[in-house]
């Protein structure tokens, strides 16, 4: 176990540090970050200013040294300061981790809450209506972008029955929607590997022989068949997590949700390279050591797994 | 419903009918849902803003309320309604008196500023010319040590010496001449700010919790939630709303939507397209007005030959054919230009160049570019007519559309051009360093100077933000005269003489001066102004 464990660890270092170097290198992607980050204000500023702030930022050393400096602040959480906020960059996404973990926390709930029993549901009474309606459900909720989700949730709940606020933070009201449209994908995966999962278990010989017991039908899928149907479901539901956590750029836009996402979208837009590179490298973080830890957790349910 | 061993228990039990059961489960999902929505309905639904409340949903975050620290629009619509100037632009952009109730030029380098008297900051600090003093040296501290984001205003303000003479008196003294100071007094970035408080607070502390002298007082900072402001008792000249609520929402269809609702009263920048969407809704109305940001094409002089021929650069004036464009791609809200001047010292002779293909095409023939009827390109000395054109995408309405129909109206006249749209933080980086990134012609879009000879700056020979590097002498000829000049009418005419220059010598397509459109609740008495601020102190709610 310890052995796995540090491996994983290992494997988890040279995925950040993959990470760091894609961060870092987003500075110089689109041209001379001095003249990018001063834009306009750069026709104000006399050549040895513009040189000056080149300097006092480190942009007139070679990339290697300035990969190593970057690397060597960053693992102690410095990204430098934000150029539109005046403060540290990883303050600035640090104060919206807990709105895209509550954010990601709904939407995990509402995906495993829902999903599973629709899957389970759709398992069990294949070929009905239900199954159809299911799966249906399923379809929508991987195929249609959730741009489009958010916007009709909004216009339906927010717009025309003036249920829902709109956008914004507050009350757990403010999360159904954002929730639900976050939540869409992965319920619809979830549905459907529940639903294939249960139903090749509910083929198993246990099966039939807790039938032939007399369990009843309830028994048999939640206590016989679900237990192990689960097993797949888990580990994808595992990787869900991490990506529910790490925020959504695109949920968090729409609803106005004051998230690590929303933020990364403004730094871009506002050319704060500071923000993005603290915020990409969080994410990253976040998303590897949530799949780590879920990994870890897997042996707690499948008994048969040996970490070698 | 289940008892021991999962058998059906009371009236569900396995011999009720397998038809019965999936009713019932039919029927409590329904029920469910129903109930969820009676529950949702219930609870009143979503609270409408509070009726003293005007909401304002802007496009991005409120960062600071410490003037000195902000140049981003949405912190500045905040923050006019907390700090107040010496000088303030009118709706027209006419200069009036603020918190100065006059000034007066004492020689070429000094101004004198005379102050209402008996004004108090928030707090209870007295607002005499001690503050006003020692604010413009604290900005020009910034300035000197690079702090803060005061460099382009105290760069302009070029501050030599500041002195309070009596209570109500403040000496200004700049370096050179400097005819508009009192322009720059209407700077929030020279706003007074209450010298005890700001000295004794810490920045993170001033950020969120500035004490000014306006109408307005903040009541709740949440960042990147909500700013509230409530109107302060003691003002001079109390506001009728009592509330204002700013809060940022970046999607366009989410700003549209909270309005739709009912949810706020000014949303800023509705998208041309969606404009009937918002003059469907009885509860609401469309703004707006031509802004300041003037938008035009760049035609460099250093790197095609033929752009160095003003009879060139008029016949793509003359190509271009604008109105149909405002009709047709910004649902006709805005309009042509012929100057890159703002108001109020655009030259009213000035007019946009007429559509007119046929002298286009003239002007080029007699440059010596004939068409050359295989290609439809004209050529000169076996050299085909073509260039790099380069297109911000997302930066101002319909930029990338915008540039499309001029390079369509440009092929017309047989003009090639090399499209290319890149996302505004490539383009920003291309447009550093005089343009030095841009090839041939260029899109872009130019915030207002606030001043005829600062807007004019665009093609002075000097300026960084003549990115054409054009040139023109008898431009810069009257340029230095509007150096010296003091008399207003003076100063006037010859602004005006230099918008006829550029008219003819034409170093761009001149495009428009782009529309601000706002959605506005129809229960807000609010009009739209030029200079892109949100003002509510004359507002009110019908």
């Amino acid at each position: 176990m310890l052995a796995y464990l540090a491996r994983r660890l290992a494997q988890m270092l040279v995925v950040v540090f993959l990470v760091s170097a894609v961060s870092f290198g987003l500075l110089f992607l689109s041209g001379d970050p001095t003249e990018i980050m001063l834009g306009a204000a750069a026709d104000v500023m006399t050549q040895e200013q513009i040189e000056e702030f080149r300097r006092a930022r480190g942009f007139d050393r070679s990339w290697p040294v300035q990969y190593l400096v970057f690397i060597a602040h960053a693992a102690r959480g410095d990204f430098g300061d934000s150029l539109r906020h005046k403060r540290p960059a990883f303050e600035i996404v640090w104060e919206r981790v807990p709105a895209t973990v509550q954010l990601g926390t709904v939407a995990f709930l509402i995906s495993v809450g829902v999903g599973i029993p629709l899957g389970v549901l759709s398992a069990t009474r294949r070929g009905s209506t239900v199954d159809a309606g299911a799966m249906l459900v399923a379809l929508l909720g991987q195929s249609v972008p959730s741009f489009w989700l958010g916007i009709v949730l909004i216009m339906i709940f927010g717009v025309y029955l003036h249920v829902l606020p709109i956008s914004g933070r507050g009350s757990w009201l403010h999360l159904i929607m954002p929730g639900l449209t976050l939540a869409a994908f992965p319920l619809a995966r979830n549905a459907r590997l529940t639903r294939s999962s249960v139903l090749e278990v509910l083929h198993q010989e246990y099966v039939r022989t807790a039938r032939a017991k007399g369990v009843s039908e309830p028994g048999v899928v939640y206590r016989h068949a679900l237990r192990n149907a689960l097993i797949p479901v888990v580990t994808i539901i595992g990787l869900q997590l991490g990506f529910l956590l790490g925020g959504s750029v695109i949920v968090e836009t729409i609803f106005a949700w004051p998230g690590v996402g929303r933020a990364i979208v403004s730094a871009i837009g506002d050319k704060d390279f500071p923000v993005v590179q603290a915020g990409v490298t969080m994410l990253a973080v976040t998303f590897v050591a949530v799949n780590l830890a879920v990994d870890l957790l897997y042996a707690l349910l499948n008994p048969r797994i040996r970490y070698t | 419903m289940k008892g021991v061993d999962g058998q059906m228990t009371g009236l569900w039990t396995r011999s009720t009918p397998r038809s019965l059961r999936i009713h019932a489960h039919r029927a409590a999902a329904v029920a469910t849902m129903v109930a969820l929505l009676g529950i949702l309905l219930a609870s009143g639904g979503v609270a409408a803003p509070a009726p003293d409340t005007a909401v304002i949903v802007q496009g991005a975050d409120i960062v600071t309320l410490e003037p000195m620290f902000s140049q981003s629009l949405p912190d500045q619509n905040a923050i006019i309604h907390i700090f107040e100037t010496l000088t303030r632009f009118g709706d027209d952009l006419t200069l009036l008196p603020g918190l100065a109730e006059s000034w007066r030029l004492r020689d070429a380098r000094t101004w004198e500023f005379r102050l209402t008297p008996g004004r108090r900051f928030q707090n209870g600090e007295p607002l005499n010319a001690e503050a006003v003093r020692w604010t413009l040296m604290r900005g020009k501290e910034f300035f000197e040590k690079k702090l803060a984001d005061v460099q382009y205003a105290y760069n302009l303000l070029d501050l030599d010496t500041v002195e309070a003479v009596d209570d109500v008196t403040v000496r200004i003294r700049t370096k050179s001449a400097s005819p508009i100071l009192p322009l720059h007094m209407a700077h929030s970035q020279t706003a007074p700010m209450a010298p005890r408080y700001t000295a004794q607070t810490p920045v993170n502390t001033l950020e969120r919790r500035p004490i000014g002298s306006g109408p307005y007082r903040v009541v709740e900072f949440v960042p990147n939630e909500r700013v509230v402001l409530e109107a302060w008792s003691e003002h001079p000249r109390r506001p009728q709303i009592r509330r204002l609520l700013f809060r940022p929402v970046p999607e366009d269809a989410t700003r549209l939507a909270e309005l739709a609702a009912g949810n706020a009263d000014i949303i800023v920048n509705v998208p041309p397209d969606l404009i009937p969407q918002v003059e469907r809704n009885r509860a609401a109305r469309v703004e707006s007005v031509p802004g300041l940001r003037r938008i035009f094409i760049g035609l460099r002089q250093d790197r095609h030959l033929a752009l160095r021929d003003k009879r060139v650069r008029q016949a793509f004036n003359y190509a271009f054919d604008c109105a149909t464009m405002m009709r047709n791609l910004l649902a006709g809200k805005g309009e042509c230009t012929g100057t890159v001047a703002n108001v109020p010292d655009q030259n009213p002779a000035v007019k946009p160049y007429p559509y007119d293909q046929r002298r286009a095409a003239a002007l080029l023939d007699e440059a010596g570019w004939r068409m050359n009827p295989r290609t439809n390109v004209r050529e000169q000395g076996g050299r085909a007519l073509e260039m790099g054109f380069d297109c911000p995408r997302g930066r101002y309405i319909k930029d990338s559309e915008i540039c499309q129909v001029i390079a369509a109206d440009l092929a017309k006249i047989g003009v090639k051009t090399d499209l290319q749209i890149f996302d505004w933080s490539v383009y920003v980086g291309k447009s550093a360093r005089r343009g030095a990134g841009f090839r041939d012609i260029y899109l872009l879009g130019s915030g207002p100077g606030f001043s005829c000879q600062a807007d004019l700056a665009l093609v002075q020979k000097n300026s960084g933000s003549n990115r054409s590097l054009f040139d023109s002498a008898r431009f810069e000829e009257i340029w230095d005269e509007l150096d010296l000049a003091f008399d207003v009418k003076k100063r006037r005419d010859l602004c005006h003489k230099m918008q006829e220059v550029i008219f003819d010598e034409s170093p761009l397509i001149f495009i428009w001066f782009q529309t601000d459109i706002y959605g506005v609740s129809q229960r807000l008495v609010w009009k739209a102004r030029v200079d892109e601020r949100i003002r509510l102190h004359d507002s009110r709610f019908r």
